[in-house]
Formats: structure tokens, C-alpha cells, sequence
């Protein structure tokens, strides 16, 4: 392939839109062409940089005024002056109209949908339990509650738009059973179980929500696992951690200490995507 | 240039769409494939017919905004100047990938694109973003 054709798909090559097929000549390319190799690492400065932008949180008030707009009658837009200029720029605008419009829009939906929310919260706990019971009791529960696709790794880029942290396998010691999408409230998550030598079962979620709900009120502490803050709970007789990698967050389900939870955040931060965290 | 003020009145004028218009979601996308659609319609609109929209004003401003641990103040403002050099539609994928996390798939929902035309947008927005950033003096 020829850099005009690497640049046309370095893009989709650099967000893990491509399969592995398309993956491996563009991957040899770039060993050997510096031009598209520093193409490609520009793309992951701006993503780093990106990913610096301030977030703007919702007010925690801004519900209580929008609500009585809701019943309101609509009057026509009128035009009104020109504000004056601030230093946040329009795309700013763009980004915070949408963040925010989430958030809030979020919370409205949320409180008009609490109750299958608080079913997904009480059906992970329930899940979490089993699991430390009967681990393929406790996936059969999840299988029935969600729509799930069993996939290959490959096929989980095509799915949710990244390529999971595992794709490329587990430390030694571990075998990938399987690959789910599962489709939850909170978000369309990876799950990937794996088997120990000894026949116990590890399962590692990737997931674009936060994990506080996953965990139910159980109490936990903070960690540095390989050089990341964990979130370490303690179940009875197993341990659950979660972290953030890059713009998503990894949940293990069953590890058996803080020192197994430290060799697998180091695995798959050493084996993290082209794109910047 | 616009301002905060002109920022949550987008946002109230999208949420009320997104309340008017709740009933029109099939169900057959992800919710929020659909409300980014309306959210980067509306600003779209807002942006390329320059109206503003005069509603009671929130009162409240976001109540703060979530530092990233290492963050350079110099160089987001540097980034979003670049931003403000796009042309919308570059703008509008580049936010919705590196700022949202869309998939290709979701981002041409989103727009109203194909998805093969998602990739090409997002090259054209990363280099042009890249040359106003170095005319801006970025180092990198």
C-alpha cells in the first residue's frame, strides 16, 4: 500500500474502526515510513490534548428551573443583541451545550426511568453475588437480563467502536473463554471471561459508565495498581477493582488479591491502543 | 464568539426539542445517538443562521468545570482556537469523537453522513487542526 492510501484510512486505523485484515499492511507501513508514522502520532497528541479540555459539570440546581419550562407554553424566539464576547468559543459552545444538555437531559431521564435503574443496580448485585457462588450461574443471570452477542475481538471493534483491552489475550496463566457485548443501561459493555490454570473464573467488564453503581454501597479503598488509581472492593472471599483506562474504565470481577489486580492493570497498560489515554 | 450565557440558552433550547420531540424516538437507535443528533442539529442551525433563541435565563452557571489532572490551561485554549478555524462540519465529528467517544457508526448517525465519510472528515479535521496549531505556536 501506498502512503496516499495509508493517510485515506489512518484515521479509522488510529480509532480502531478496522478489522484485523485492514489493521496488518497499514501497521507494516508505518514501521517503515516515518511520514505516516508522524502523521499517526500527531493524531494521538491531539487526542491527549483533547482529552485536557475542561469538562463543564451541570449545575445541581438546573433541573429544578427547566422543569417548570416544560409545561410552559411556547412563545415565539425573539431576536436579542449580541452578547459580548467571552473567551469561550464557539465550538466550546457546541461541546458544552452538548455536555451539559446530557447531563441534565440525563438526569431528567434517569428520574423518569429510576426504576429499571435501580433493577440494573439490584440485578449487579445480585450478579456479583452469585458469581462468588456459582460463576456460570451468575453469567446465565446476566445472558437473561441483557441483550448480549457473544463475539470475537475482532467483531467488538465493529460493535461499540474500540478495540478492547484484551483483544490481545491475558497474562500468562489465563485463558479467554469468551467474549460478550452486552447491551445495560448504563452502557454497552465488553465482558471477557477468563479461566485460571486452576479452573476459577475472572471476568474483566470494559465499560464507558462510571462504576459506582456496579459496586452497590459495598465499601472500598483506592489503590495504585501498576501505577493506576484503583477502585478496590472487597466482596467476601474475592476482590472487585476498577480503574480508568484511557476514556473507558475496566472492572475485574473475582480477582483473588491486589497483587493479581497490579499484574493485569501493568499487562494491559502495556499493551494500551496507538491512541493517546 | 459566543458567550456562557449563549451556550446554556442551547442548551435549554435543546432540551425542550428533545422533550417536544421524545415521542418521535422509535426505540430503533441508542437514545443517545438520537439526542446528539438533535443536540448537533440544533447547533448547527444556531451556528450556520446565527438566531438566538431569548428564554428566561439559567440562573445557574456550570457549577464548575472538571479539571483533567496535568492540564494546560494555555494549550486547551490553543485547541480551541484551532477548533474555532474549522469548518463546522470537521468541528462537528472531531468533538463527537475525541470529546464523546462516538463510534463511526454513531457519529454518522449522528450527522446525518455515511459512515465511509466519517474517516475522511476526521483526516481532514486532525491535519487542518495540526497546521492551525502549529501556525498558533504549539509545541507538541
Amino acid at each position: 500500500m501506498n502512503c496516499s492510501q495509508i493517510q485515506e484510512m489512518l484515521s479509522a486505523y488510529f480509532d480502531g474502526e478496522l478489522d484485523l485484515a485492514k489493521q496488518r499492511p497499514i501497521a507494516k507501513h508505518l514501521k517503515q515510513c516515518s511520514r505516516c508514522a508522524t502523521q499517526l502520532a500527531g493524531y494521538s497528541k491531539l487526542a491527549k490534548l483533547a482529552n485536557e479540555l475542561p469538562v463543564p459539570i451541570a449545575p445541581k440546581d438546573g433541573w429544578s428551573e427547566l422543569a417548570p419550562l416544560l409545561d410552559a407554553p411556547t412563545t415565539p424566539a425573539t431576536h436579542v443583541a449580541a452578547s459580548k464576547p467571552t473567551f469561550m468559543s464557539k465550538p466550546r459552545a457546541l461541546a458544552l451545550a452538548a455536555t451539559i444538555l446530557i447531563v441534565v437531559g440525563a438526569g431528567w431521564f434517569g428520574y423518569r426511568m429510576w426504576a429499571p435503574e435501580h433493577m440494573h443496580t439490584a440485578m449487579l448485585g445480585h450478579y456479583i453475588e452469585e458469581f462468588q457462588r456459582d460463576p456460570a450461574a451468575a453469567q446465565q443471570l446476566l445472558l437473561a437480563q441483557y441483550p448480549s452477542e457473544a463475539v470475537v475481538a475482532e467483531m467488538v471493534v465493529q460493535r461499540v467502536g474500540y478495540r478492547p483491552a484484551v483483544a490481545d489475550g491475558m497474562p500468562r496463566g489465563y485463558a479467554i473463554e469468551s467474549t460478550f457485548v452486552m447491551e445495560m443501561p448504563c452502557c454497552t459493555c465488553v465482558q471477557t471471561l477468563c479461566k485460571r490454570t486452576d479452573g476459577s473464573t475472572l471476568v474483566v467488564f470494559e465499560h464507558n459508565d462510571e462504576n459506582a453503581k456496579w459496586l452497590g454501597k459495598r465499601s472500598s479503598t483506592m489503590a495504585s495498581c501498576a501505577g493506576k488509581s484503583c477502585c478496590i472492593t472487597k466482596l467476601d472471599s474475592q476482590i472487585a477493582a476498577t480503574w480508568k483506562r484511557g476514556k473507558r474504565h475496566m472492572t475485574l470481577i473475582g480477582a483473588k488479591d491486589v497483587q493479581e489486580v497490579e499484574q493485569i492493570v501493568a499487562w494491559l497498560d502495556q499493551r494500551e491502543s496507538p491512541k493517546a489515554s | 464568539m459566543v458567550g456562557r450565557e449563549e451556550a446554556s440558552d442551547l442548551v435549554q433550547q435543546v432540551f425542550l426539542q428533545l422533550f417536544r420531540k421524545i415521542a418521535q424516538f422509535a426505540g430503533n437507535a441508542k437514545f443517545d445517538t438520537w439526542l446528539y443528533r438533535l443536540a448537533t442539529n440544533e447547533a448547527l442551525q444556531y451556528l450556520r443562521k446565527g438566531k438566538r433563541w431569548k428564554f428566561e435565563p439559567l440562573s445557574n452557571e456550570p457549577a464548575s468545570r472538571q479539571e483533567m489532572p496535568g492540564k494546560s490551561s494555555e494549550q486547551s485554549e490553543l485547541l480551541e482556537t484551532a477548533l474555532a478555524r474549522l469548518e463546522p462540519d470537521l468541528r462537528g465529528v472531531f468533538v463527537l469523537k475525541e470529546l464523546e467517544n462516538l463510534s463511526y457508526r454513531d457519529i454518522a448517525a449522528a450527522v446525518g453522513i455515511p459512515e465511509g465519510t466519517v474517516g475522511s472528515r476526521l483526516n481532514r479535521a486532525r491535519r487542518e487542526l495540526q497546521q492551525h496549531l502549529a501556525t498558533l505556536g504549539w509545541e507538541a
